[in-house]
C-alpha cells in the first residue's frame, strides 16, 4: 500500500502531503480541488511506467487534459514556475512542458530515487522517462545483474508496481451500457466500458464472491452474459449497445424476465461495475474513483461504500474515492485506521489543502457521519450560502 | 484549530469570521454553525415550526439542548476545536433571557454586562466546555463593532449602532454602500474586510471594549494551542 502522497505546484495544489490509507474518501465543495489530487497520479504513473506524458495518455487514464500552463500552479501574486512534483512513498518525481502554451506538449518526467531503497544507495540518482523505456526495453539480464544502477532500478519497480496500472475512473450510463466504447483500457475501461467482457471471464470463486451481494439489488435474481449473442436477434434489445450483459428479474414470469443492459435499470450497472473493480484478479489494485455515488440511491450508497471497503482488506486494493454524497460516508467505520475520509478545502489564498477528518472513539452523538457533513460540523461546504 | 461559531444571523457569522481572520486564522478554519444549516426548506415554512423565535432564543435553544445540538457533535471530531458564542446585548434585558443590567453610566458597563451573558450562557450549558468556549458578546449591536472601522471615537456609546451605520456611516462612501440584491452576509463580509489585517483590527478594538474582550480571550486561546 502507498502510505504518502506529496503534491506540489500542481493546479490548485501549492502544497499537500496526504498520509493514505486503504480507502481514502475525499469530500470538499464543488472547486475545492478534489479530482486533481486523483489526477496528480496520474502523472506520476506515467512519469514511473516511463511512458511518453502527453494530453492523450493523460485523457486515456482519466485525467482533464489542459494547457501546461494550467497544469502547473499559477496563483496571483506567484512566480511563473516551469514545474511541478509529486512524491509518492519518498519517490520523487519532477514534470515539465516541452511546451508551456501546447495542449499537445509533451511532458519530461525527472525521477529521483533514492531514499529508503536500499544500503547501498544514500544519495539517489535521476532518470528521465525516455531512459525509463530504454531499461524496460533490454533484455540482457546480465547487464542488468551487474549494474547497481540497473538492479537498483529493478528494486524501485517492484515497489512500484502497482501504481503503473493506476486510473481514475469516472462512470457514465451509456458506457455502462455498453452504448459508448470510447475507453480503450482494459480489463474495464475508465467510463464503465468492457464490463460484461470482465464479468464473461469471471472464475467461479470470482463469481460467488460477486452472487454474496445480489440482494443489493431487490428485484434481481441473477445476471448472465449472452455470448452467442442470440438475445439481441430475439428482440431484448435494439441493438444501439455492445454489452451481453442481461439481469433476470425475479419478479418477472420466468419466460418474461430478461432485461440487457441496454435498457434495465442504470443502478445495477453502477453496483456491479465497482464489485467487479474490487473482485476481479484482473483489475488494477491501485486506483480512484471520482462520483462513486452516480445514480445510487442513498441507502445503497452506505451498503456499496461498506461492502467495498470490505473487499478492499479482502482482495488488497487501495483506492482512492471522490463524492458529493453523504450517504456515502455511512458506509465507513473511521475507527478502522485503514479507512481514511479528508476535507479537501482551499485556504484564503485558494491553495487546495487536505485535513483528516477523525472521530473520538467515545460520544454521545447521536448523529450519523452524514449528518455531521449535512449540518457543516465537517466543513466540506460552501460557506457562501 | 477549527473553530465553530454559533450566531444569532449570518451577518454576525461574517463578522466574526473576519475578526478571526485577523487573529491569524484561516477561513478554512471556520465553520459557521448556526443558523442556516440546521434547517430545510420545509422546516422553514411550516407554521408551527419550533425553529420559529428570536435570535437570542435561537442560541439559547442551541445551549440547552446540547447533547441533541451542536456541542456533542462539534467535538466528536478530532481535532483542536472551539466554538464562538454569539450574541448582542440588545435582547438581553427580556424576561425570557433576564441577563442583570449593569448600570449604563459605569465606567465598567461593557465589562460588567459581557460577563454576565457569559454567566447566562454557561447557566444554559450548565458550565460544560468552558474551556472550549468563545464568547463574542457585542455591546448593544454586532454594528458597534464594525462602526469601528468607521469612526475613531467609541462605539460602544453609539445610541443606535446599526441605524449610524447603515443609515450613515456606509453610505457615504461608494464602496461601502449595499449594492442592490447583495445579501446581507456577503455585505456585512464587505463592509468588515479591514478586520482580516491584524494590525487595524487592533486599531479597531481601542474604540469598542467588548470588541476588546472577544479578541483578548481568542488571542489567550490561541497562544495556549
Amino acid at each position: 500500500m502507498y502510505k504518502n502522497l506529496i503534491i506540489k505546484n500542481f493546479k490548485s495544489i501549492y502544497e499537500d502531503e496526504i498520509e493514505l490509507g486503504r480507502i481514502n474518501v475525499f469530500i470538499g465543495e464543488n472547486g475545492s480541488g478534489k479530482s486533481n489530487i486523483l489526477e496528480a497520479l496520474v502523472f506520476f504513473s506515467l512519469g514511473q511506467k516511463g511512458d511518453i506524458i502527453n494530453a492523450e495518455a493523460l485523457y486515456s487514464l482519466g485525467m482533464r487534459a489542459t494547457k501546461p500552463k494550467l497544469t502547473i500552479s499559477a496563483f496571483k501574486n506567484s512566480e511563473l514556475l516551469e514545474e511541478f512534483r509529486i512524491t509518492v512513498d519518498n519517490e520523487k518525481i519532477d514534470f515539465n512542458p516541452e511546451n508551456v502554451d501546447d495542449i499537445f506538449s509533451d511532458w519530461k518526467s525527472l525521477l529521483e530515487i533514492g531514499t529508503g531503497l536500499g544500503e547501498s544507495f544514500d544519495d539517489g540518482f535521476v532518470i528521465t522517462n525516455k531512459d525509463l523505456l530504454a531499461v524496460l526495453q533490454m533484455k540482457d539480464n546480465e547487464k542488468i545483474i551487474n549494474n547497481k544502477f540497473l538492479r537498483e532500478f529493478i528494486m524501485y519497480k517492484q515497489k512500484t508496481q502497482e501504481i503503473v496500472n493506476y486510473v481514475i475512473y469516472c462512470l457514465n450510463t451509456k458506457s455502462l451500457r455498453g452504448i459508448y466504447n470510447e475507453s480503450r483500457k482494459n480489463p474495464l475501461g475508465i467510463n464503465g466500458e468492457n464490463l460484461d467482457v470482465l464479468l464473461a471471464n469471471f472464475d467461479k470463486e470470482e463469481r460467488n464472491q460477486i452472487l454474496e451481494y445480489k440482494y443489493l439489488i431487490s428485484w434481481l435474481e441473477d445476471f448472465f452474459i449472452d455470448t452467442d449473442d442470440r438475445l439481441k436477434l430475439q428482440g431484448y434489445k435494439i441493438n444501439r449497445s455492445q454489452s451481453g450483459l442481461y439481469f433476470q428479474d425475479k419478479f418477472m414470469a420466468q419466460k418474461n424476465n430478461i432485461f440487457s443492459s441496454e435498457n434495465s435499470n442504470e443502478g445495477i450497472l453502477y453496483v456491479l461495475f465497482y464489485l467487479a473493480l474490487f473482485i476481479s484478479k484482473r483489475t488494477p489494485k491501485f486506483f480512484a474513483i471520482d462520483n462513486i455515488e452516480t445514480c445510487l440511491n442513498p441507502h445503497l450508497c452506505t451498503e456499496t461504500m461498506r461492502i467495498l471497503c470490505k473487499l478492499a482488506k479482502e482482495n488488497d486494493r487501495q483506492a482512492l474515492i471522490m463524492t458529493h454524497n453523504p450517504a456515502i460516508l455511512d458506509g465507513l467505520d473511521l475507527n478502522d485506521d485503514e479507512i481514511r475520509l479528508f476535507e479537501v478545502y482551499r485556504n484564503d489564498s485558494g491553495h487546495t489543502k487536505t485535513r483528516r477528518i477523525k472521530l473520538k472513539p467515545n460520544t454521545k452523538s447521536k448523529r450519523k457521519l452524514s449528518e455531521l457533513w449535512t449540518r457543516g460540523f465537517l466543513g466540506a461546504i460552501s460557506k457562501e450560502f | 484549530m477549527q473553530i465553530g461559531i454559533i450566531a444569532e444571523g449570518t451577518s454576525d457569522q461574517a463578522v466574526i469570521t473576519n475578526i478571526l481572520r485577523g487573529l491569524g486564522l484561516d477561513g478554512s478554519d471556520i465553520l459557521p454553525l448556526r443558523p442556516d444549516l440546521q434547517e430545510d426548506e420545509t422546516d422553514k415554512n411550516y407554521k408551527i415550526s419550533e425553529y420559529k423565535g428570536g435570535t437570542w432564543q435561537g442560541v439559547k435553544n442551541d445551549c440547552l439542548e446540547r447533547e441533541e445540538s451542536v456541542f456533542e457533535d462539534f467535538f466528536w471530531v478530532e481535532d483542536n476545536r472551539f466554538i464562538v458564542i454569539q450574541l448582542d446585548t440588545a435582547e438581553a434585558g427580556d424576561k425570557d433571557f433576564g441577563v442583570i443590567q449593569p448600570d449604563k453610566k459605569a465606567e465598567n458597563y461593557s465589562t460588567e454586562l459581557r460577563k454576565n451573558v457569559i454567566e447566562k450562557i454557561n447557566e444554559w450549558i450548565e458550565n460544560q466546555y468552558e474551556d472550549e468556549l468563545l464568547y463574542a458578546v457585542c455591546i448593544e449591536e454586532t454594528e458597534a463593532w464594525i462602526l469601528t472601522i468607521f469612526q475613531t471615537t467609541d462605539t460602544s456609546k453609539s445610541a443606535d449602532p446599526k441605524k449610524k451605520l447603515l443609515e450613515v456611516e456606509a453610505p457615504k462612501n461608494k464602496k461601502t454602500k449595499q449594492k442592490s440584491k447583495e445579501k446581507l452576509s456577503h455585505y456585512y463580509d464587505r463592509l468588515t474586510k479591514d478586520f482580516r489585517k491584524s494590525k487595524k483590527l487592533k486599531q479597531f478594538a481601542k474604540r469598542n471594549q467588548s470588541l476588546a474582550d472577544f479578541i483578548a480571550q481568542v488571542q489567550e486561546k490561541l497562544e495556549n494551542t
